[in-house]
């Protein structure tokens, strides 16, 4: 064996003090009672109220609402750049998809929001889904870009030759090889969004009550740790499991 | 619909810098394997483009049959065409590649089961072997069989190849031409082939089109344009010529001589002889290449070996050939 393993202690090292040991804690605190007994009451009151439950299932809804979005932005402005576009029009369009992205997430979540109230739209579901699609684009559009960068042009005037129309070589080719950067980026984008705090927070305002600011409400002003971390926990490891899964399908098949 | 002639009515293909294709004027006889033989850049992928209907002219106008398609689409042409990079549709396998043009024109599954299999078995892949398998587990040369069972598994009236044998070994070009002819005979379809090897336009051609910069210098049966190129672009790019001042021979302008008319040590046979010195031999099997010196210039020859006997550098020798083999070209 080599001991180029060294190489990868560092950043082991470093994740290992700053999520899997606070994991382990968040683990411990979620078996700990309120009077100081260990078990399982902490997932039993989650999984048993309908409030909670309602809270999963409504970010599970915007998650996967910001993942539909950003798809459908990424994937005709991924397939121009991509396959039509060449030299500088190809550079310019890629830096400008990009650019945005250079700036801090809190301080476009910041402008957002100012740019809503110029259009008189308060905080909300409108302001909050704009702000969840700003930010979760380059997560889709860098993956759906990525594969089909590698579709050639003959391949689409092969496909007209032999007689298809422009919907079958979208549907046919187009969309079958763009599929792996369409799955990567979904999954990225959906866990992403599932977990996302900071612009709900900022931007949903009655309607930005998502698993990421339950936690934060119960942690900081609920002061229930114990149902914090078995929340924190239970969506974790089910995202965990679904992340698996998928990938597990698209390996085998 | 068997039997398409192709005809290009002064084509041009203007790009903003460049005249890929300046006033063309063709006609591709129907049932043939006509080549577009040219160095790159010469026009001739850019012809092939326009005949698909994958670019369209900028003047000029192509019929089929009479038929003037110049504006119709690449998908109502009824063209089948193997790309220079073969374009094989990565995520299909054998089989999907090759039905796809079938099942695009909604022909009943049964049928198309059996017309993929007779085309694999045509093109000398077995169905039974090749057909779930996915293009990237295929040879060179298998992939090139898939590219053109999916170019002809929908009859098409008009066959397109581009360069497709570019990429592969000596060997399996040789058979795949062959083979390439056997298919064309048999289906009787006109064939437009290009490539920029001349040795690919002598085997298969039953007819060569020489373009240089987007226009025909020369065209005829492969055999009438090696005796009789017209001008030095020719007789230097199709074949190679001694090309020789006709002043040194007493004639107006410029002489081409193939270096296998040129004869070493004639002794009668020739009309022309000269003493000269051997610069240099290659030895290639059943030929031997020379340069012999001869009155300040050097000719190329090729001489087939009939006893044991090798020339070597510095031998003295004479060289001659017959004036029927001379040609006078115009420039």
């Amino acid at each position: 064996m080599s001991k180029l393993h060294l190489a990868a202690l560092p950043l082991i090292l470093f994740l290992l003090a700053f999520f899997y040991v606070p994991l382990a804690v968040l683990a411990y605190y979620s078996i700990v009672e309120e009077d100081g007994s260990y078990g399982l009451s902490n997932y039993l009151e989650l999984l048993q109220d309908p409030a909670y439950l309602r809270v999963i299932l409504y970010s599970i809804v915007i998650a996967g609402q910001t993942t539909i979005a950003t798809l459908l932005l990424s994937l005709p402005a991924a397939y121009y750049i991509a396959v039509h576009s060449r030299g500088l029009e190809k550079a310019a369009l890629l830096v400008a998809m990009i650019t945005p992205f250079w700036i801090d997430f809190l301080l476009r979540a910041l402008a957002i929001k100012n740019l809503m109230y110029l259009l008189d739209i308060r905080e909300g579901y409108t302001s909050m889904m704009a702000g969840m699609i700003y930010d979760y684009l380059p997560y889709m559009f860098l993956p759906v870009y990525a594969s089909l960068a590698g579709i050639r042009g003959s391949l689409l005037q092969a496909a007209r030759i032999l007689g298809a129309t422009p919907i079958h070589v979208a549907t046919k080719i187009i969309l079958p090889l763009a599929l792996p950067g369409i799955v990567a980026g979904s999954i990225l984008v959906f866990l992403m969004s599932m977990t996302e705090y900071v612009i709900p927070a900022l931007l949903g305002g009655t309607q930005g009550f998502t698993v990421g600011t339950l936690i934060y409400y119960l942690f900081l002003s609920g002061d229930k740790w114990g149902q914090g971390s078995a929340l924190t926990l239970i969506i974790t490891l089910s995202l965990l499991i679904a992340t698996i899964i998928i990938s597990r399908r698209r390996t085998t098949s | 619909m068997r039997g398409v002639t192709v005809r290009l009515e002064d084509v041009a293909k203007h790009y903003s810098t460049t005249r890929a294709v300046d006033g063309l004027t063709l006609t591709i006889p129907s049932g043939t394997i006509t080549t577009l033989l040219g160095p790159s850049g010469c026009g001739k992928t850019t012809t092939l483009k326009l005949i698909a209907g994958l670019e369209e002219p900028t003047r000029g106008k192509i019929l089929f049959n009479d038929k003037d398609v110049t504006k119709l689409p690449p998908e109502k042409r009824n063209i089948g065409m193997v790309f220079q990079d073969l374009a094989l549709f990565p995520h299909m396998t054998v089989f999907d590649n090759v039905a796809f043009g079938l099942r695009v024109r909604r022909v009943p599954e049964t049928e198309i089961k059996s017309r993929v299999k007779n085309m694999l078995e045509l093109v000398n892949l077995d169905p039974d072997l090749y057909s779930s398998r996915k293009p990237s587990q295929l040879s060179g040369g298998q992939q090139q069989r898939v590219a053109l069972a999916r170019a002809l598994v929908i009859e098409p009236d008009i066959l397109l190849l581009d360069e497709p044998f570019a990429h592969l070994d000596f060997k399996i070009k040789q058979r795949l031409l062959l083979e390439l002819r056997r298919i064309q005979r048999r289906l009787q379809i006109t064939t437009v082939y290009v490539t920029h090897d001349q040795n690919e336009a002598m085997a298969i051609s039953d007819k060569v089109v020489i373009m240089n910069n987007g226009r025909v210098i020369q065209e005829g049966p492969p055999d009438q344009v090696y005796e009789n190129p017209a001008n030095t672009f020719v007789a230097t790019f199709y074949g190679d010529s001694n090309l020789i001042e006709g002043s040194a021979l007493g004639i107006n302008g410029l002489v081409a001589i193939r270096p296998e008319k040129i004869m070493l040590n004639p002794e009668g046979r020739a009309d022309i002889v000269y003493d000269g010195i051997v610069e240099d031999v290659i030895f290639q099997g059943p030929v031997l290449r020379l340069e012999v010196r001869v009155n300040g210039f050097t000719l190329k020859l090729i001489h087939t070996r009939t006893n044991g006997s090798m020339p070597r550098p510095g031998d003295r020798v004479r060289v001659g050939w017959r004036l029927s083999d001379m040609k006078v070209l115009r420039e």
